[in-house]
């Protein structure tokens, strides 16, 4: 296993990401509603809440997918709140996406292969095949991510584990400094979720990539993250660190109710259960 | 038997003609999701161009070709910069209507210009070739049909293999996640739809000394880019080739078959297609970048 073809970003802990006041409304509904949220170089951050807590639709306001209606997102020091998600990604964001979109009728390696397409790429050669380079970088991650194998199937005839595996290997191909990774585990089988673990760990620890987990698997989170943050109804509920997270009053009612029994509830360190 | 070997004949050559006429409008659907309604117009502007230099300078359309797809290239990615990019976004219906304002503004434009007689531009590829003593070889369709051939080829060889073309085909399955890793969607577009426009002004080029060329001509060839694109599924290059032939046999057999009625019973023929092609087959019978009904995903 190597990854020594990607470019190490230097872990500083300085500012990354940060973005203050985020508001995004859709009609009457305000699906993130005033989100301050921060994530410093090396850091492994988890998003987590109950569903349709507004954690997607902040990854898509960061990601720039879609525009917020307040607020304003910095990145790497620059204001980001109205460029163009093409010019995000060369920034070095990248993320993706808890619907998998992979790009069923491209090979795994050609899938891989675009990431860098758009990035100084003079026009003369966007007209030529991918350079060896690139094709180079492709298989050292597909090793990485033991895609070797599945190099010429087509990117729709994967499992679902294995897509996860290829959306991760995509969002890596462009040197990102910051991954948002949406429910990077969600159908993905058990053996498989500890090799993914196991590799954003890697790129975490060898190369400085930051990264941003909205999870629902709380374990993931735990092994993971240094902090998590935690959003109710589209508002910051609590931030703090993984075990104080699981020990919040207010987080516990969020995911069970009000009136959950104090005895029976708790966040073990697999699954929430009650 | 000879009569159905010439209807093959026919079709087939008929039937290349379709496909270099309905690629652009295929692969403008498939990739951008917008039905350009204007299409025909196009088809006309670029038969129009062959006929002025042909009429004016003696250029064969043959010749002028070329030149006329580097020039409509031109007019596209100025359309796409200036009008499309901007409705882009917007429902299908907001973009079916624009181009079909430019359809019309098009097609009074160029009856102002050349008023609405008939024309045709003339070529030294003419008449038929004796194959047999019954079945000929329409000299100029068979023409059309190799270069439509080459530049079918052409196009399917850019987008598999190429940066570029990849880009595209991204483009066309999913914009999001296109410009997540850093690919420029409105570049993509500008540049897929001068393509597009320059292969149908091409088009038009080609057909010049076979249709009658009128300002008025563009409706049935927008109808019949529909027919063979719901057939063949979206964006499909291969399909484009597939469904066209499978049309100009179908027009052709009638045609021969049916005397007196077969050319009108033709279209009928080639639109029955159409409604059953969308009916029981909405993805096309031979694929495509995306199915006939997908808008996002």
């Amino acid at each position: 296993m190597t990854v020594d073809t990607l470019t190490p970003n230097a872990p500083t802990g300085s500012p990354l990401l940060t973005a203050k006041g985020v508001t995004k409304r859709f009609g009457g509904l305000t699906a993130v509603n005033d989100v301050d949220i921060h994530v410093n170089e090396g850091e492994v951050i988890g998003l987590i809440g109950p569903n349709g807590s507004g954690k997607t639709t902040l990854f898509d306001c960061l990601s720039r997918v879609q525009t917020p209606e307040e607020g304003s997102v910095q990145f790497r020091g620059q204001d980001i709140t109205n460029k163009r998600p093409h010019k995000v990604a060369h920034l070095g964001l990248a993320r993706t996406f808890q619907v998998i979109r992979v790009y069923r009728e491209l090979t795994v390696l050609e899938n891989l292969e675009l990431s860098l397409q758009w990035k100084n790429v003079p026009m003369s050669k966007r007209m030529l095949r991918p350079g060896k380079a690139v094709t180079d970088k492709a298989e050292k991650l597909m090793d990485f991510l033991l895609l070797t194998r599945l190099r010429d199937d087509r990117a729709g005839a994967l499992s679902g584990g294995q897509r996860r595996l290829l959306e991760l290997g995509m969002s890596l191909m462009s040197d990102p400094k910051l991954v948002l990774l949406d429910e990077a585990t969600s159908g993905v089988n058990p053996s498989l979720v500890e090799e993914i673990k196991d590799r954003i760990r890697t790129v975490n620890k060898e190369l400085g990539i930051s990264f941003l987990l909205v999870e629902h698997d709380i374990r993931f989170v735990k092994d993971l993250c240094s902090r998590v943050v935690v959003l109710n109804y589209g508002q910051k509920l609590a931030e703090g660190s993984p075990e104080s997270i699981m020990e919040n009053r207010a987080v516990i009612e969020a995911y069970f109710g009000a009136d959950g029994d104090e005895e029976s509830t708790v966040i073990d360190d697999g699954k929430v259960s009650s | 038997m000879d009569q159905f070997l010439q209807a093959l004949i026919n079709g087939v050559a008929l039937g290349g003609m379709y496909a270099i006429l309905v690629l652009g409008f295929s692969v403008i659907w498939g990739v951008m999701g917008v039905i350009n309604f204007a299409h025909g117009e196009f088809v006309m502007l670029g038969a129009y161009m062959a006929w002025l230099a042909n009429n004016q300078l003696g250029v064969d359309p043959f010749l002028s070709a070329p030149f006329i797809f580097v020039l409509m290239m031109g007019i596209g990615y100025l359309l796409q910069l200036l009008l499309v990019n901007r409705v882009i976004d917007r429902p299908h219906l907001v973009s079916l209507l624009v181009m079909f304002g430019v359809s019309i503004i098009m097609a009074n434009g160029l009856k102002l210009i050349f008023s609405a007689d008939f024309r045709r531009a003339d070529s030294s590829l003419r008449g038929a070739y004796d194959l047999t003593d019954n079945i000929t070889l329409p000299v100029t369709k068979t023409a059309v049909f190799f270069i439509a051939l080459a530049v079918l080829g052409g196009l399917s060889l850019f987008l598999q293999s190429t940066r570029l073309g990849k880009s595209i085909r991204a483009a066309a399955q999913n914009r999001e996640a296109a410009q997540i890793v850093g690919i420029n969607i409105n570049k993509v577009y500008a540049i897929t739809f001068a393509l597009c426009i320059g292969i149908t002004g091409l088009a038009g080029a080609l057909i010049s000394p076979i249709l009658s060329i009128a300002p008025f001509q563009g409706p049935p060839l927008t109808l019949r880019a529909f027919a063979v694109t719901a057939m063949a599924g979206l964006g499909s290059v291969k399909g484009a080739l597939g469904g066209a032939i499978v049309l100009g046999l179908i027009e052709a057999t009638v045609a021969v078959y049916v005397s007196g009625i077969g050319t009108n019973l033709a279209i009928i023929a080639s639109f029955v297609i159409l409604v059953v092609a969308l009916v029981v087959r909405p993805q096309g019978l031979f694929g495509g970048l995306r199915p006939v009904d997908a808008t996002a995903s």
